[in-house]
């Protein structure tokens, strides 16, 4: 910029006095001429009438120099034709800059001599020096508007880029979602942290189930989520820890300078019991949790890769024991998460492959054990890992949301199986229970594809009842109870499965259309060793009857456990006593043949 | 480095023009010192006669007496006025040249011979308009310095001068109190025409109306231009002779020698009772074999 505005300058400068220059210089030339003309004019006359002695003719030359403007001159000189000086005469000693022209004494065609003057063309270089002056000035002038004006809007620009850099760079190391820091910011952090050698502890965080709110809910929602989050976390820790957002539903702590893993454990509960507050969003009051995995420096790690590593190992380990809890990092069970990665990949392909199986888990009347239905149960049979049990895969589809796709197989399915055998036998008055995901649950489309089914099937709804956790229940929304409502309405009865393990609210009971609830297993299998479990069993049933729903409680595998809950009223149970989970064509034979 | 560049480029450009335009001028002014070369020597064997235009008419009698008697023309240029019949004898392309002046000592110590051959009356010539016969020295030097400007019938003084340094011009001066001064102030702010030759002076009197002009007695008398009284003095011969009209001046012709037979021949002719004569009747005193060298 600065080189273009000087050159300009100098344009301007001088382009204008070296053009005058070079006119005038050209113009005094052409005067010079002129004036010798006037001279050859007079010394021609000269000639004509003396060409022998013209030369000699003083009193003519007197002439020619008297006739002459002496105010323009400096010298007059008269040559001869062999270019003799006959006559010369001075004028002005003072001037500086001359400008000389010539004209030839022609007489006859014949050349006699010529005439040479020396114009005096001072001026012209006074005016050049004049103009270059005023031009000068102007350069300057041009030049300083030229170069400020544009500087200012540089200097403006400058600071819009500035501006632009300062949050570019925020934004390079923060979430713009969350405003929290993000995992450039962590890449940078960690190192310098390591680089001080502080004992610190990295805290992973993975959202359980995110993915079904999001994609069930819409990603607005699900940022709101993350935001409500992100502050929460940064509620639970010193100003001096670090709060990041990984992406997605991933987040990460940096706890600095602890002393001692208690320290570090308090403040995972604290984040484990901050999320069991709800987080309103629009008509949905959602209760999330989160798998936390932790990682110490130095510890699990002397390097961000390993620390990173081992905190999401940590993480993975604590959605393996069940989800919303918090797992240190105990060293890498390698296989284990080769096995992972394995299942994965397999679970991409195991609808297309036709790898999943329905199973049927008889259910009874505890009364008279008269079977009155079964609990519909998936298997998946993938021919490098054998069975896999869904404790184990169904995290993984819930995860990855294969868990829709797969609940919608099992839907259709259980459906034609009912219907086939509701068409072959007399199924009376048994009910087949369906599993469906929180995820699946969520849908939009749910009831429009139980009807679909339903009429591709001509499988009549009194057969089905859907078992839902208490997790969708607690979801205190009006789109909740609608869907239930209308599930309801086309013959479906609808359950709450796991009951006794979540926040179990009388609320929900009451407030949507539950038939049946079904007590966790945990609490049978405890049943005849613990009385506190005994009277937890009581009362659900007691509740559940004083709501006029039906109880079942599964997981029975002993006469005791049997006979505790004929004594407890219990209307319906499921177990290994009576059944395990079999193929339909087991369960036909067993259970609908007969 | 682009800005320093064009810079320079720009200041070079300029020195250029300025010292190129200033070496120029110096080179011109230094052909001056080619003034001392000499030219050749003149070829022609014609005997050639040029010089002053004061000794003009007089010569040209003398020329045509001599042609007449011998029948030998000899050939006579135009005025080259007498500063230019010296340079033209010295640069050897003058047989004889006419001057109007004695020769300096310089001309003398180059080799130059004079002989002064006849007195002629110089005159304040008026146009035969011109009421006035007679003017005053008082008159002459009002007139030159523009503080007189009609003549007594009130018409306007057209005042037609000769080149400064001019022969004529300075018999005046010399005998004419406060004249010099008056004629150079009025050459200096150019109050008056100028002619370069007596012809032209004589010429320009003669058809100017009321003008006055200063030129020989012969030349006004032949022009019809009318010769003034000088403080009551009338330009005559005769009163030149006893010195009563002071104002006058001497021909002469000059020459190099060897003088050429032709030329001799020729001045001996002029100096002859005939060229003599021809002079007296021409309003001219011969001054016979008068010579100062």
């Amino acid at each position: 910029m600065l080189p273009l505005v000087i050159l300009t300058g100098i344009i301007i400068s001088f382009s204008m006095p070296i053009s005058f220059f070079l006119l005038s210089w050209s113009k005094e030339k052409t005067i010079a001429n002129d004036l010798c003309k006037q001279s050859t004019q007079l010394l021609t006359e000269t000639v004509k009438q003396n060409p022998e002695l013209w030369k000699f003719s003083v009193e003519k030359f007197t002439e020619v120099f008297t006739a002459i403007d002496k105010d323009l001159i400096s010298q007059v000189r008269i040559y001869d034709a062999e270019g003799w000086l006959i006559q010369s005469k001075i004028f002005s000693t003072r001037s500086i800059f001359k400008r000389t022209g010539r004209s030839d004494i022609v007489y006859n065609n014949i050349l006699f001599g010529y005439v040479e003057v020396d114009k005096i063309s001072d001026k012209v270089l006074l005016d050049t020096g004049l103009l270059f002056l005023i031009f000068l000035t102007l350069g300057i002038g041009v030049s300083c508007v030229l170069y400020y004006l544009p500087t200012k809007n540089i200097i403006k620009a400058e600071l819009e880029i500035n501006n632009n850099i300062e949050t570019l760079s925020y934004l390079s190391y923060h979430d713009s979602l969350t405003g929290l820091e993000n995992r450039v910011s962590i890449n940078e952090f960690i190192p310098n942290l390591i680089s001080q050698h502080h004992k610190f502890a990295i805290i992973f965080l993975d959202l359980d189930n995110f993915k079904h709110i999001n994609d069930s809910l819409g990603h607005s929602m699900g940022d709101i989520l993350l935001k409500e989050i992100g502050k929460r976390l940064h509620s639970v820790v010193r100003a001096r820890d670090i709060v990041a957002r990984l992406g997605g539903d991933e987040f990460m702590i940096i706890l600095k300078d602890i002393k001692a893993g208690e320290y570090v454990s308090e403040i995972a509960q604290h984040i484990i019991d901050t999320f069991k507050i709800s987080v309103k969003l629009n008509d949905y009051d959602l209760i999330i949790s989160t798998s936390i995995g932790i990682a110490i420096y130095p510890d699990d790690g002397e390097n961000i890769e390993s620390l990173m590593k081992n905190s999401d190992i940590a993480m993975y380990e604590a959605k393996k024991q069940g989800k919303n809890r918090y797992c240190f990092f105990k060293g890498i069970n390698n296989n284990e998460i080769i096995n992972r990665l394995e299942m994965v990949s397999n679970l991409n392909t195991a609808l297309e492959k036709d790898e999943f199986q329905l199973y049927f888990q008889p259910k009874f009347d505890i009364t008279t054990l008269k079977i009155i239905g079964g609990e519909i149960l998936l298997r998946w049979f993938n021919p490098d890992m054998g069975l896999v049990m869904p404790g184990i895969f169904i995290s993984l589809a819930e995860e990855t949301g294969l868990i829709i796709p797969i609940g919608e197989w099992i839907i259709k399915n259980s459906f034609k199986q009912i219907k086939y055998w509701s068409d072959k036998y007399v199924l009376g008055a048994m009910r087949f229970s369906i599993n469906v995901s929180p995820l699946q649950f969520l849908q939009n489309n749910l009831i429009q594809f139980i009807k679909d089914c339903l009429n591709e099937t001509k499988l009549e709804a009194k057969y089905i009842e859907f078992e839902i956790t208490e997790n969708i229940a607690l979801q205190n929304s009006s789109d909740i109870l609608s869907k239930l409502s209308q599930i309801k309405e086309l013959g479906i009865e609808i359950s709450i499965d796991d009951f006794g393990t979540g926040y179990s609210s009388m609320c929900y009971l009451s407030k949507y259309p539950i038939d049946t609830l079904k007590i966790d297993i945990s609490f049978v299998r405890e049943l005849t060793k613990n009385k506190e479990n005994e009277a937890i069993v009581s009362a659900i049933i007691a509740m559940a009857h004083s709501l006029k729903l039906k109880v079942i409680a599964e997981g029975i595998e002993t006469l005791d456990q049997l006979q505790i809950l004929r004594e407890k009223e219990c209307d319906f149970g499921q177990g290994y006593l009576i059944g395990k989970p079999m193929v339909a064509s087991s369960f036909e034979e067993k259970f609908i043949k007969g | 480095m682009i800005m320093k560049k064009n810079l320079f480029c720009c200041i070079i450009v300029l020195s250029l023009l300025i010292t190129g335009c200033s070496f120029s001028s110096k080179t011109d002014s230094s052909s001056n010192t080619k003034q001392t070369k000499t030219l050749p020597a003149k070829k022609d064997k014609t005997l050639t006669i040029a010089g002053s235009g004061s000794n003009l008419p007089i010569t040209q009698k003398l020329i045509d007496g001599y042609a007449k008697k011998t029948g030998i023309k000899l050939k006579m240029a135009k005025s080259i006025g007498t500063e230019g019949a010296v340079k033209a004898l010295q640069a050897n392309q003058l047989d004889i040249g006419l001057i109007s002046r004695p020769l300096i000592e310089s001309e003398k110590q180059a080799g130059l011979i004079q002989k002064r051959y006849a007195r002629i009356a110089i005159v304040l010539g008026v146009n035969s308009q011109v009421p006035d016969e007679t003017i005053t020295s008082e008159d002459l030097v009002k007139i030159y310095n523009g503080t007189k400007n009609t003549w007594k019938n009130g018409e306007l003084i057209i005042v037609l001068s000769r080149e400064e340094g001019d022969s004529s011009t300075k018999v005046l001066e010399d005998k004419i109190p406060y004249f010099k001064e008056a004629f150079n102030e009025s050459i200096k702010i150019k109050r008056w025409a100028i002619h370069y030759s007596d012809i032209e002076e004589a010429n320009a009197i003669a058809n100017t109306n009321y003008s006055l002009g200063i030129t020989n007695l012969s030349t006004a008398l032949s022009l019809n231009i009318k010769p003034l009284n000088i403080n009551g003095i009338p330009p005559t011969l005769d009163n030149i002779k006893n010195e009563k009209y002071p104002f006058y001046k001497d021909l002469y012709f000059a020459y190099n020698e060897p003088f050429s037979d032709q030329g001799k021949k020729f001045l001996d002719f002029v100096f002859s009772p005939e060229g003599q004569n021809i002079m007296s009747k021409n309003n001219c005193i011969p001054m016979i074999g008068d010579d100062t060298n």
